[in-house]
């Protein structure tokens, strides 16, 4: 298995980092992958209005873990997956997150991967969504509800904009044209339904910024260290100058889950993270985060992901 | 514009006064210098739009427009320098720093789209090489009077996205942006590729193309009947059968059938994406009578079902899914 580890924003540094990973060299913003790593390539490109794009469009030997740690610079990263694997069954998804967060999907072996990312900055959103009518409350809501992560299956729009970007017969005279178009589309599609969801969430986020600042200081202390209890939600309350049952409403409304389950979302986010960087063994990890018994920690673990942490330990070898 | 037609502008939109047409033109100015304006209008007399050529500042003017007559009108002075007829010059694209006229003719209801955009944006947008080799191509076939490029089904369908009194869209700069932008690239792709295939366009007589574009707009105007068929197209063409197939395919790119099939689904899609309608709906209006046969014409051409097509855009799968990374590693 390889892994490769990161917290680049720029998708120039990250390309070459990947080459370096994998042991390639990069001719013309191209990494070929020769027969004994796969088939394939992965291509870097700069878009003239300030995007950054890479495609992926390989099979590999060996299992490929992509593990975006956090980084201090807020960047978007919108990415469209398509894995088919050998027997021909395909899933695809689109994501979207903040380069604040950390998060990471594996790439298995023999299977084949067809990926668009889409890297931006906070500031180029912000210009992007600036002349629009609609885009004060997308910029809004986009803080408000950072770090928000979107996973959906892609639907058949996505897919046809994603073959036509990737499309190989695609001459080469006309590639960045038309990569630049379909990005566009892309993002179009994209923010155009973030909009739609916002549109259909009938009630309106009602809260002031100074609530939202207080909300988000009880949520680092929330996180600030899984190896204790985690702070009452009296204590979370002092701390957000609100009442328990206001501070409970308003975190459910920014976080989208209620305190003790988005505590626990994280807690297990982070003994997954820890198992997969095979530093921590399942009972390191169990102690670790403050559980009792490694019976305990199995069972929350497993209500989470459907799977046992041993489970990622075999999987790791 | 507007003070020609003795009307107020509000808002970039005009409502063509009833003393001389009717229908509307609406204009929007976007980032990087592109403004475009849309129109769906007719007038009552002709109408000649004359661009006054300016010295110090190069941008392009690109216009597709679709007039809805089958009968092309003979105009005077088409034979100018620089003067073209919209009827025959479905696409055009101008530069400012020749004096150009434009001449619609009267009567014709006429949907349009045009695009005004610097020439560095231009330069950077296709890349200066592919600009100066579809530049240099385009403009010598048009100034033999050679007609480079028609609207067909991919420019059509980007048209009706655009042409509407009032476009309902959350990103709606973007959204006018980005199908100018789309319309550019179709343009540049479709000219070039065909030039590089040494094209057979070059071998059709100018009449003969526009007979061939009077036989596309009547292929495509109704689908709720039975199409025509290609023997009454050849008589409206007056070429043989032969010869009317094998020069629609090299306009068109695709054979008489299948092209009317493609477009009569692309109004499909249309219009079960307006809302409007139920599927059942839209497929007695593209002439179905049987509602499988028109589900199955539908799944082939978009790879969904119709009724899919209206589920699925309404479904906004957004959630903060629990299980994300999960999901994703597995």
């Amino acid at each position: 298995m390889i892994k490769i580890d990161y917290n680049l924003t720029s998708y120039e540094d990250f390309f070459r980092h990947i080459a370096k990973c994998l042991k390639l060299k990069i001719s013309e913003n191209i990494i070929t992958l020769t027969p004994d790593k796969g088939m394939g390539y992965i291509k870097y490109v700069n878009l003239m209005n300030g995007l950054q794009l890479l495609i992926y469009d390989y099979s590999t030997v060996q299992d490929i873990i992509y593990y975006r740690k956090k980084s201090e610079k807020e960047f978007y990263v919108l990415r469209l997956d398509d894995f088919t694997d050998k027997d021909g069954i395909s899933k695809s998804s689109v994501f979207f997150g903040n380069t604040a967060q950390e998060w990471y999907y594996m790439a298995g072996a023999n299977t084949h991967l067809r990926q668009i990312n889409i890297i931006f900055s906070k500031k180029w959103l912000e210009d992007y969504l600036s002349n629009e009518e609609t885009g004060e409350m997308l910029n809004n809501y986009l803080s408000l509800k950072t770090p928000l992560v979107v996973y959906e299956l892609m639907d058949t729009e996505y897919k046809r904009l994603m073959n036509e970007a990737i499309q190989t017969k695609n001459e080469r005279q006309f590639e960045s044209m038309v990569l630049q178009n379909r990005t566009a589309l892309i993002l179009e599609r994209f923010f155009s339904r973030v909009y739609k969801g916002i549109a259909n969430e009938n009630n309106a986020l009602k809260i002031s910024s100074r609530e939202l600042h207080s909300i988000k200081q009880a949520e680092t202390e929330l996180l600030k260290d899984f190896s204790h209890h985690p702070p009452a939600i009296a204590q979370l309350a002092r701390i957000a100058a609100m009442s328990p049952s206001k501070l409970k409403i308003l975190f459910k409304e920014v976080f989208g889950l209620p305190v003790n389950q988005y505590y626990q979302k994280h807690r297990m986010n982070k003994a997954k993270a820890m198992l997969l960087s095979k530093k921590y063994s399942v009972r390191e990890a169990a102690n670790e985060l403050g559980f009792s018994s490694v019976s305990s920690f199995n069972k929350a673990f497993y209500k989470i992901f459907d799977e046992l942490p041993s489970e990622i330990a075999i999987s790791l070898k | 514009m507007a003070r020609s037609f003795r009307v107020h502008a509000e808002n970039s939109f005009i409502r063509v006064p009833e003393n001389i047409g009717s229908g509307f033109f609406a204009a929007y100015n976007l980032p990087d210098g592109l403004s475009v304006m849309v129109s769906d209008s007719v007038f009552n007399e002709g109408l000649s739009i004359r661009r006054h050529a300016v010295a110090n500042q190069q941008y392009f003017i690109l216009q597709f427009n679709e007039p809805l007559s089958d009968d092309v009108i003979n105009m005077e002075n088409y034979n100018e320098q620089h003067t073209y007829n919209l009827q025959k010059n479905t696409i055009l694209l101008t530069s400012s720093l020749m004096d150009t006229t434009v001449v619609r003719p009267p009567k014709v209801r006429t949907r349009s789209v045009n695009i005004i955009l610097g020439i560095d944006f231009l330069n950077s947008f296709i890349g200066g090489e592919v600009a100066d080799k579809f530049l240099s191509n385009y403009f010598s076939l048009l100034l033999k009077k050679r007609n480079p490029e028609f609207i067909g089904t991919e420019y059509r369908v980007i048209m009706d996205e655009l042409i509407k009194e009032q476009i309902e869209h959350p990103l709606q700069k973007k959204f006018i942006y980005n199908r100018a932008l789309l319309l550019i690239e179709k343009l540049v792709t479709g000219f070039l590729s065909r030039l590089e295939k040494n094209s057979p366009l070059v071998k059709l007589k100018d009449d003969e193309i526009s007979r061939l574009i009077k036989v596309e707009s009547l292929l495509v105007k109704d689908f709720s009947g039975t199409p025509p068929t290609i023997t009454a197209l050849s008589k409206i063409a007056t070429m043989s059968p032969t010869k009317l197939k094998k020069d629609f395919k090299s306009m068109y790119g695709l054979p008489i059938y299948e092209y009317y099939q493609k477009n009569r689904m692309m109004r499909a899609k249309s219009l079960l994406l307006s809302g409007n309608f139920a599927v059942k709906e839209v497929g007695m209006m593209v002439g179905y009578s049987n509602l499988g046969h028109f589900a199955a014409s539908f799944k082939k051409e978009f790879g969904v079902l119709p009724s899919e097509m209206v589920t699925n855009d309404h479904a906004v799968g957004f959630k903060e899914k629990q299980k994300t990374k999960a999901s994703a590693i597995a």
